[in-house]
């Protein structure tokens, strides 16, 4: 049994949707599958992706939602973390990814990276020049695929792949945003 | 204790349907800013700022929520794919301005100082530099074997880390018969002003 959590931020899908009642569902589970779509799902953001994500930590789904609602979560007036367990027998149609062993197998520098963090520095802090006509945030070259590792560990992200049913969501807690108290991460 | 810190956005390219007008970032006094932050914007041209805000991850530089569809439907006859292309793009500029005022544009002098580490016989020269447009380097070991694509190499690492162009001049003393590229003894990485102008 694994223990995981995500954030709902006030305004957002899941916040006003309760997923102890309907689960989660993905946005476009129609979109294959891919290391592709994964890294543009952690990189760049979620729409059309036939991902959810969830997180190991409650401090990170914490900030989610806090941080990533419309209005600034208050007394009477919450955003949400839900706790979901999954047992190691997965529910069917419902696959687990871990994104670091997704994108790692196809990111010849990684090594490179872990091994001098100096050099790792500058490729993550650096801005990278686009195509002037780039509709995309990050070219596509080795760098996206950087980012959505270290982007991946900051946040401790697994990805569901399919539909996450409503017996697994076990808690939905309320957090607000308070002005002396912040978990750390 | 929490601060919220404002940023203002009314320089961020909009449109006629949604105007980028503040970014509200939280800040907890002796932890910095935290990485989210809330845009505060105005729909149909009006100047009135929305109940809600749009949150973004300013570490990924993306919106992490769009408008609803009731939200939407107010704006007559942009497409869902309209909005979030103007959102991607307004993401980028409001992220080069919030780093721009949080002072947390490239250190270019520090990242070529770690560049360096890679060169045992180079140092950073801080008296000549004019950072982050002239950076000056001196040999330090002049014995040391060394060859002019050493310069070259470490701007393009300059380079990737910046984002910026740099000319490259390098010079020093050589004797007749002696090959300057072998034997230099400093050099300068300026940034190019150079732009891409657009074809005709």
């Amino acid at each position: 049994m694994a223990t995981f959590y995500k954030g709902a931020g006030i305004g957002t899908h899941w916040h006003v949707n309760d997923s102890r009642r309907v689960g989660f569902t993905v946005r476009s589970p129609a979109t294959q599958h891919g290391t592709d779509v994964l890294i543009e799902h952690i990189a760049i953001g979620t729409a059309n992706s036939p991902y959810v994500s969830l997180t190991r930590s409650y401090a990170v789904a914490w900030h989610y939602a806090v941080f990533s609602s419309k209005q600034e979560p208050g007394p009477g007036k919450p955003a949400y973390v839900y706790e979901i367990e999954i047992d190691d027998s997965l529910p069917h149609g419902l696959n687990l990814l871990d994104p670091t062993k997704e994108v790692v197998h196809i990111l010849p520098q990684s090594l490179r990276g872990i091994m001098n963090l100096d050099y790792m520095e500058d490729l993550l802090g650096g801005q990278t020049p686009q195509s002037p006509n780039s509709e995309r945030d990050f070219s596509p070259d080795v760098e996206r695929q950087l980012i959505a590792l270290v982007f991946a560990e900051r946040d401790a992200e697994v990805l569901a792949h399919g539909y996450i049913p409503p017996f697994c969501v076990k808690h939905r807690f309320e957090v607000e945003f308070s002005r002396s108290d912040l978990p750390l991460l | 204790m929490f601060e919220i810190r404002n940023i203002d956005l009314k320089k961020v390219p909009g449109n006629d349907f949604i105007k980028f007008l503040r970014i509200e970032i939280p800040q907890r006094k002796g932890y910095g800013l935290v990485r989210f932050g809330r845009v505060r914007y105005a729909l149909n041209g009006e100047h009135n700022e929305q109940e809600n805000g749009l949150p973004m991850d300013l570490g990924k530089g993306i919106f992490t929520a769009t408008l609803e569809d009731e939200e939407l439907e107010e704006l007559g006859e942009i497409s869902r794919e309209d909005l979030e292309k103007t959102l991607r793009k307004a993401a980028v500029e409001i992220i080069k301005i919030v780093r721009k005022e949080l002072g947390q544009e490239p250190d270019t002098a520090s990242i070529l100082r770690r560049i360096l580490k890679d060169y045992a016989y180079l140092a950073y020269d801080e008296r000549s530099s004019k950072p982050p447009n002239v950076l000056k380097c001196r040999v330090t070991k002049p014995k040391s074997p060394r060859d002019v694509e050493d310069i070259f190499e470490i701007a393009d690492r300059l380079r990737i880390a910046t984002g910026e162009n740099y000319i490259v001049t390098y010079g020093g003393s050589s004797n007749t018969g002696e090959n300057l590229d072998k034997v230099w003894t400093r050099f300068s990485l300026r940034k190019s002003s150079f732009q891409k102008s657009k074809s005709k």
